[in-house]
């Protein structure tokens, strides 16, 4: 990944800021002595400001890492900074991971990207504005400096102007305006003259340059201020000092005079330029500075100097390196890749393992990787490693990253990769990604656009779809494809025709071909599992696991716990039902054909397998659900209970009861009319008993 | 007698064309180089300018006055800057860049500054 110039810069410009604070602080104790030592400490700043090139040292005053801003933070799963300043992480950290909308861990764009990139949009056109804003006024200058005639030397005349200045690049002139008195142009031939042999008209554009691609930063405006105005100090004072006899009332006169004949200019390098008071009144103090106070300011100059040049040697403990490590692990499309941490010198530390165990003709047998690189310490800092693992056959891959500590102990943890799908940005076809896990990717069997529900809380009477999503959900993170950010959004679905091994438990399946379903949000996948669809909606991840290998509880009992609302009204009345109610409420639904009433009388189980009864497999699940609606009329004559089921497949929990019921029944059932005989499974629930089978037989 | 406003560079060229009236353009163009500092472009540029304004005639590259110096008023340069500057900047922009402008209790807390320190 080509590194992004504006995190550079932000980074840049965060080490500056605390230069600059730096120097600010400093400037203070530094006031006495003459102001070119504070106009020097500047240098530093815009040093920093400028230059992405810098050293090393361990004597580095910097508290801050030179990278506090990572480079992929934008694909980063929380991102984060790293100041070493661990106050300023903490703080900055949860304001970033509060102001952010979660990851959604797959192929849909990070947020933190998005930020990155309108950030860098309003950046560049900040740094479009100034550029404007100096080029225009740099013409009209030139402009109004144009028809100047030559006085002297390098210095020209113009009556278009009210304030002095020194302008251009390579053969910079002074400019005046015309009529001074003659005592003041001494004066300021003098102080512009100094302004050129110091090659301030060369800094101050630089300084301008710096405090363009540092906008944003307020810290920068202030010391691009500081600094005019240290310059301008400094440049006085040399006027003064070199000065044979005492000018300061004079030289303080000529300030005045022409700050009260300024016109508002922009003025590259004026002498009659802001900040008057101060300035006048630093003349009119100016003495000799004392041996001793310059010997100071000069050290103090060299330390900030010395201090501040060369960036924090960074040093990377074992923990941090194993951790760099980890998060550098990608598995995806059966490669593994990962990068040896670059600022872990120590490479020989490294003693990283990986190892598969595959199935191959029924037999298992182990692989390693990378044994030479490991054996041999050959592990290079910096070098992103690869390799194709057959991720179809592999029953288990495991990654140990361990460093030989100082203390003979070894630092590190396993990996198992296999649980470790961290999806990688731009998948865009499913064969690519999907294929590890075993399921072949055919043919499409049918596509529709749905809506998902906008929320999961399922109330007893709704729709069964919800619990559709609530189950699919798991399974889809499972494999880590979280939609929850699509809830309440159209997506895509796909139904793949698949085949592949159906998880043990299911052995006694007919056969194993089923439906993979992706859920697609403009052409990336936002969800996927499976599902065998007609009749009873088996469904599982790609992993092949099913709802309760992936919960550890019903899908029930986990609708109860995270989606259910026990102070809606549906809810509690249903709650509160007998069971001679939910049974005579379940027939007389049939009759009434009132949907909802047959739902709130359902179990969980039941109303999912509404959604694939004699389902068309080119359709994600029945729309309406399929209910029971073979009765036209109905008296419920009985309702007796059976004897509690134990060892029932329908769980300890359930009653068997033998109804009779006197019925018309409709022509197409094959339930003759008259008297008949139902058995009725009914389980409690904290949500109210419901009905879990309804047939003829005990 | 109409009056003419020219500005200080206008009117320190128009002055060389009286002292050496009639005078080839190169020649100017060399003068000016000498006295004014003016390059090629600036010299034809200001001689076009007032051409137009009927200062100057620029016949064949031969150039004459058409006015008198008596008809010659020169700007005065607070009302150009004025009239050039104001408003073209934002005023924030303006006020970080180049510091506020002096309000007269100022000048004269300076004013007093200076007095006192010359005593």
């Amino acid at each position: 990944m080509k590194d992004s110039i504006f995190i550079g810069i932000l980074n840049m410009s965060l080490i500056a800021s605390v230069v600059a604070l730096a120097v600010i602080l400093i400037r203070f104790p530094l006031k006495r002595a003459p102001k070119i030592f504070s106009y020097a400490l500047w240098g530093i700043v815009l040093f920093r400001l400028l230059c992405p090139f810098t050293f090393e040292s361990a004597m580095s005053l910097l508290p801050v890492n030179n990278n506090a801003i990572p480079q992929n933070i934008g694909f980063m799963q929380k991102p984060a900074i790293q100041t070493n300043i661990p106050p300023v992480d903490s703080v900055v950290n949860a304001s970033i991971s509060n102001s952010l909308p979660p990851v959604n861990p797959v192929n849909s764009v990070n947020p933190m990207k998005i930020v990155l990139a309108v950030s860098e949009m309003v950046w560049l056109m900040g740094i479009i504005s100034m550029l404007l804003y100096v080029i225009i006024s740099y013409w009209r200058i030139k402009r109004h400096t144009r028809e100047a005639t030559l006085v002297d030397g390098n210095m020209y005349e113009t009556d278009k102007i009210t304030s002095p200045f020194v302008l251009g690049f390579v053969h910079p002139r002074i400019y005046i305006p015309v009529g001074l008195p003659a005592e003041q142009l001494a004066y300021i031939m003098a102080h512009e003259q100094t302004h050129i042999r110091r090659l301030d008209y060369l800094i101050k554009p630089l300084a301008f340059l710096a405090l363009t691609i540092h906008w944003f930063n307020p810290v920068i405006w202030i010391s691009y201020f500081m600094m005019t105005k240290d310059m301008e100090l400094s440049c006085d004072e040399a006027v003064l000092r070199k000065s044979g006899e005492d000018i300061r009332v004079g030289y303080s006169k000529s300030l005045l005079s022409l700050s009260v004949r300024r016109a508002g200019l922009l003025s590259p390098l004026a002498f009659g330029e802001s900040n008057v008071k101060s300035r006048v009144r630093n003349a009119l103090n100016f003495k000799k500075t004392s041996m001793w106070i310059i010997i100071a300011a000069i050290i103090a100059v060299f330390v900030v100097i010395a201090g501040f040049a060369a960036n924090r040697k960074t040093i990377v403990t074992p923990q941090v390196a194993i951790q760099q490590l980890t998060d550098s692990i990608k598995y995806s499309n059966g490669e593994i890749s990962f990068q040896i941490p670059l600022d872990y010198t120590n490479t020989s530390d490294w003693n990283i393992l990986i190892s598969g165990r595959a199935e191959v003709n029924g037999l298992s047998k182990s692989q390693h990787f990378f044994t030479d690189e490991n054996q041999n310490k050959k592990w290079e800092r910096g070098k992103t490693y690869k390799i194709k693992v057959e991720g179809k056959t592999l029953t288990d891959l495991i990654m140990s990253v361990y460093i030989h500590g100082d203390n003979g102990k070894d630092i590190g943890h396993e990996i198992k990769l296999l649980d470790y799908v961290k999806p990688v940005e731009g998948i865009s076809t499913t064969k690519d990604n999907l294929t590890s896990y075993g399921w072949t990717n055919g043919e499409i069997m049918g596509t529709q656009t749905l809506i998902l529900p906008k929320t999961l809380q399922y109330t007893v009477q709704d729709s069964p779809e919800i619990l559709f999503w609530i189950r699919s959900l798991e399974l889809s993170k499972d494999i880590g494809y979280d939609f929850t950010p699509f809830l309440g959004k159209s997506l895509n679905v796909e139904i793949h025709a698949t085949s592949g091994t159906l998880p043990k438990k299911y052995s006694d399946f007919p056969n194993n071909n089923s439906r993979l379903i992706l859920l697609k949000d403009n052409g990336n996948i936002v969800g996927a599992f499976i599902c065998y669809g007609r009749h009873d909606g088996l469904s599982f991840s790609l992993r092949g696991r099913d709802f309760e290998d992936i919960t550890g509880m019903s899908l029930n009992d986990y609708w109860q716990k995270y989606y259910y609302d026990t102070s809606n009204a549906m809810n509690t009345s249903a709650q509160k039902r007998t069971v001679e109610q939910v049974i005579r409420r379940y027939f007389d639904s049939m009759v009434s054909q009132d949907r909802s009433a047959q739902l709130s009388t359902l179990s969980v189980e039941q109303k999912i397998d509404s959604l694939f009864s004699n389902l068309d497999d080119t359709k994600l699940f029945n729309n309406p659900p399929q209910l029971y609606s073979y009765l036209s009329a109905v008296r419920v004559v009985s309702i007796k209970p059976g004897k509690s089921q134990t060892s029932n497949q329908n769980g300890s929990d359930t009653v068997e009861y033998e109804i009779t019921i006197n019925a018309t029944t409709k022509p197409d059932s094959n339930i003759e009319n008259g008297v008949n005989i139902r058995f009725v499974t009914v389980r409690k629930t904290n949500a109210g008993y419901c009905i879990v089978e309804d047939g003829t037989g005990p | 007698m109409e009056e003419y406003k020219l500005f200080d560079g206008e009117y320190k060229f128009v002055n060389i064309i009286w002292e050496l009236e009639p005078i080839n353009s190169p020649e100017l163009v060399k003068v000016c180089e000498d006295r004014l500092g003016w390059k090629k472009s600036t010299t034809y540029t200001v001689l076009r300018k007032l051409c137009q304004r009927n200062v100057l005639q620029n016949e064949n590259t031969i150039v004459t006055a058409l006015i008198k110096r008596e008809q010659v008023q020169k700007y005065e340069s607070e009302a150009v800057l004025s009239k050039a500057f104001n408003g073209s900047l934002p005023a924030f922009i303006a006020t970080l860049l180049e510091g506020k402008k002096l309000t007269v209790k100022e000048v004269n807390e300076i004013k007093k500054m200076i007095e006192e320190a010359a005593k």
